[in-house]
């Protein structure tokens, strides 16, 4: 093992946070990034607009956009539900289409949700080695490294995005969701994406690293714990009375529009990709390029 | 009797759950205490680490590892532990733990048995079978013995009892009226505080056993490793002449240098400590030259449905935990890990989003789902007809448009306990008449 009690103590500059810094200073000159989109089924069917912003904000970041229309789902609902084969079944074709967009040229897959980003990133070896697929399981691997959640990305090309601002000022509050906390370790981007923003005032609120109640399959097994917790992040909102409450995982974000909508509690959700999209300059936002 | 009051057997986790959530006060006192140590205490004892998540990935790795090489650590475990002079007795079900522990009382003629806080001996039912003996068992954490004195179930949740909301006022009542205190103690905290003391201080000198759990298990020693705040671990180990542990076989781990990590990180984890105010090991019963310690000391390696959870890849998940399974802040519904595999396996969910609820799980367990029980036909049925659908971008794109989806969500729900568990608190998300990839093929987007 190894692990000292001289390891556990805190000496040692934040090194990460130093590297994420540098590279966010000189994109503005580089060429074109060119990006694929996994759209994510949540998003493909319930919510396109939030598909829309995210590819919007990316091309005013200077990316060239392609999507590969033979991609269906990462899989994740039956893999949160335990089911590791039909789960595979479902992440084929979709991991046959990322292969084949990196393959074209395409540096990175960009995912406009946390939990989706974390399935291809992380769980697909894993599910496919479970299934006895070792060969699909390299492949992931190699797909998984290239694969970044939006805001992620987006914060690394942050140099290149034109001036933001929103018309009408709003307050919002983050909800940072457990698989990019957890999984992905991708909390910072979201402030300083928003921070960019003029316009746009991000307020603390106890309830940003609560889980929203959704938890994959614990949103609807055991419902009334699920409501409970969704319930409580809702009443963080009490005093702090923002405009807007962002995320970048459209499920979280649907499940607590949904509750907030049944309580009558008066506040938007939308995705953060949303709230780029408002504040960039008309002209990009429409035409994307 | 005490012991059936406080059993968790013949509960369901979806009971518990629901009881707890209709405890209003309740919920609020743990969202106090969690917020106070997630938001202050952890967070803070958690950042004077350098990379805090590379130790708690390392303590991830070193779950796994302990888990994979596990008989042969408990072997070389009790074979230490034997050769240091300490008993072990190999449980495979609770009734076997239960019925050494037994018999180890009576040999000794033991009419009073001190226990602290172990969910490992909730686990077993053991009070139940002692007290059904005769033998007076007495709880010595201060949370859990005011819990006591209310009747009720006891938990795992490290917070000085917060469960329920009790304030001084309500302590002073109990003590006074279960506990007989004539005069009163006094109202103001460490008079309540004092009392408590010297009423256990009594008891612990009164006792022929002590029983506790263990939070660590040390092979290459032969070790084990309670941690306590109150010191009442302490008092267990070296007041009475007979110490029985109670160990879950899964709390071992091969080394010192693993023990150390898991240590920094389940005290500042649970109480935002960098170590908790007594770390007692124990290596061996008292020996000639040495001042303190139990005349004898027993080990009970307790299996109880854990090998057969091992043996499952799909749920082995449960016990790379640090400590016994905390559900969530939300229900205080902590459990035993082979009750709460057994319970989960119930309500036919997974491991994973349970601890979404916590950022912070000290051995950053990964949010995943793990099925630890057998899905029902028509759940299998259902899956298999979504992976058959989603498997293809043509079938997909058929089940998805506007005018098919609300009959395919139909047919797939009547089988899953979505829609009509969720759609009843919440407004169901509308489809959207024209989807992404629509756009995208449109050349909109």
């Amino acid at each position: 093992m190894g692990i000292a009690l001289d390891d556990l103590r805190a000496d040692a500059p934040d090194v990460a946070g130093i590297k994420a810094e540098a590279q966010m200073t000189d994109e503005s000159t580089e060429d074109p990034l060119r990006v694929s989109f996994l759209i994510t089924c949540v998003v493909d069917i319930v919510a396109p607009e939030v598909g829309e912003a995210a590819v919007r904000t990316l091309r005013a970041a200077r990316c060239t956009v392609s999507c590969d229309l033979s991609q269906t789902c990462c899989g994740q609902p039956a893999w949160n539900a335990g089911f590791a084969e039909d789960a595979a079944a479902v992440a084929r074709p979709t991991l046959a289409a990322l292969e084949a967009e990196l393959g074209r040229g395409a540096e990175y897959v960009v995912v406009p949700a946390g939990s989706c980003a974390t399935m291809v990133r992380l769980f697909w070896p894993e599910l496919f080695e479970i299934v006895g697929d070792p060969d699909a399981a390299a492949r992931a691997r190699r797909v998984g490294e290239r694969t970044r959640e939006w805001s992620e990305l987006l914060a690394e090309r942050a140099a290149s995005l034109p001036k933001l601002r929103l018309s009408e000022p709003r307050k919002v509050v983050l909800h940072q969701s457990c698989h990019r906390q957890r999984e992905l370790d991708v909390t910072p981007p979201l402030a300083r994406l928003l921070g960019l923003v003029d316009g746009c005032e991000t307020v603390e609120w106890t309830g940003a690293d609560r889980c929203c109640g959704f938890g994959g399959a614990s949103g609807v097994t055991p419902p009334d714990a699920s409501e409970a917790m969704t319930d409580e992040k809702l009443r963080a909102l009490v005093g702090v009375d923002p405009d807007v409450l962002v995320g970048c995982d459209t499920s979280c974000l649907l499940h607590l529009r949904g509750r907030a909508d049944a309580l009558g509690t008066p506040v938007e959700v939308r995705h953060v990709a949303q709230i780029l999209q408002d504040a960039l300059p008309v002209a990009v936002a429409r035409s994307g390029a | 009797m005490i012991a059936e009051r406080f059993s968790l057997a013949g509960t369901m986790l979806r009971e518990r759950t629901a009881d707890a959530l209709a405890d209003e006060r309740l919920r609020g006192s743990l969202a106090r205490a969690f917020d106070h140590h997630l938001a202050t205490h952890r967070s803070d004892a958690m950042a004077e680490l350098s990379g805090p998540d590379a130790l708690r990935h390392a303590a991830r790795g070193v779950r796994n590892d302990i888990l994979a090489d596990l008989p042969e650590l408990l072997e070389r475990f009790a074979d230490r532990a034997l050769a240091r002079g300490t008993h072990v007795c190999w449980a495979s079900t609770g009734a076997e733990a239960r019925d050494y522990i037994s018999r180890v009382v009576a040999t000794h003629g033991a009419t009073k048995v001190v226990r602290a806080k172990s969910m490992a001996t909730e686990e077993i039912d053991l009070d139940a079978t002692l007290a059904a003996s005769g033998t007076d068992v007495v709880e010595t954490d201060l949370g859990l013995w005011v819990g006591r004195l209310a009747d009720e179930v006891p938990g795992h949740i490290v917070d000085p009892a917060p469960h329920p909301d009790r304030g001084r006022q309500q302590i002073h009542d109990l003590l006074v009226e279960k506990a007989q205190t004539r005069p009163s103690p006094g109202r103001r905290p460490h008079e309540l505080v004092r009392f408590a003391q010297e009423r256990l201080r009594e008891q612990f000198l009164g006792a022929g056993v002590g029983i506790t759990g263990a939070n660590l298990a040390v092979a290459d020693t032969g070790s084990i490793v309670l941690v306590t705040n109150e010191g009442n671990g302490r008092l267990i180990t070296s007041l009475p002449p007979v110490h029985v542990v109670v160990l879950g076989m899964e709390r071992l781990t091969a080394s010192w240098d693993q023990a150390d990590l898991l240590l920094a990180l389940l005290a500042r984890s649970a109480t935002g400590q960098r170590l908790p105010s007594s770390t007692t090991v124990l290596t061996g019963p008292r020996a000639t030259h040495e001042l303190d310690g139990p005349e004898e000391l027993h080990v009970v390696v307790l299996d109880n449905g854990r090998s057969r959870l091992l043996a499952d890849p799909g749920v082995v998940g449960i016990l790379e935990s640090v400590e016994e399974y905390l559900v969530n802040r939300h229900a205080h519904a902590d459990a035993p890990l082979p009750l709460l595999a057994g319970e989960l396996a119930d309500v036919s969910t997974s491991s994973g989003p349970w601890v979404g609820a916590d950022p912070t799980d000290p051995a950053a367990l990964p949010l995943r789902s793990d099925r630890v029980g057998p899905a029902t036909g028509g759940e299998r049925a259902a899956w298999r007809l979504w992976a058959t659908a989603w498997s293809d971008a043509r079938r997909y794109s058929a089940t998805t448009r506007a005018a098919t989806w609300g009959r395919w969500v139909t047919r797939l729900a009547g089988r899953l306990p979505v829609a009509s568990s969720w759609a009843p608190v919440r407004e169901l998300p509308p489809v959207a008449p024209e989807r992404f990839r629509d756009r995208w093929w449109k050349g909109t987007v």
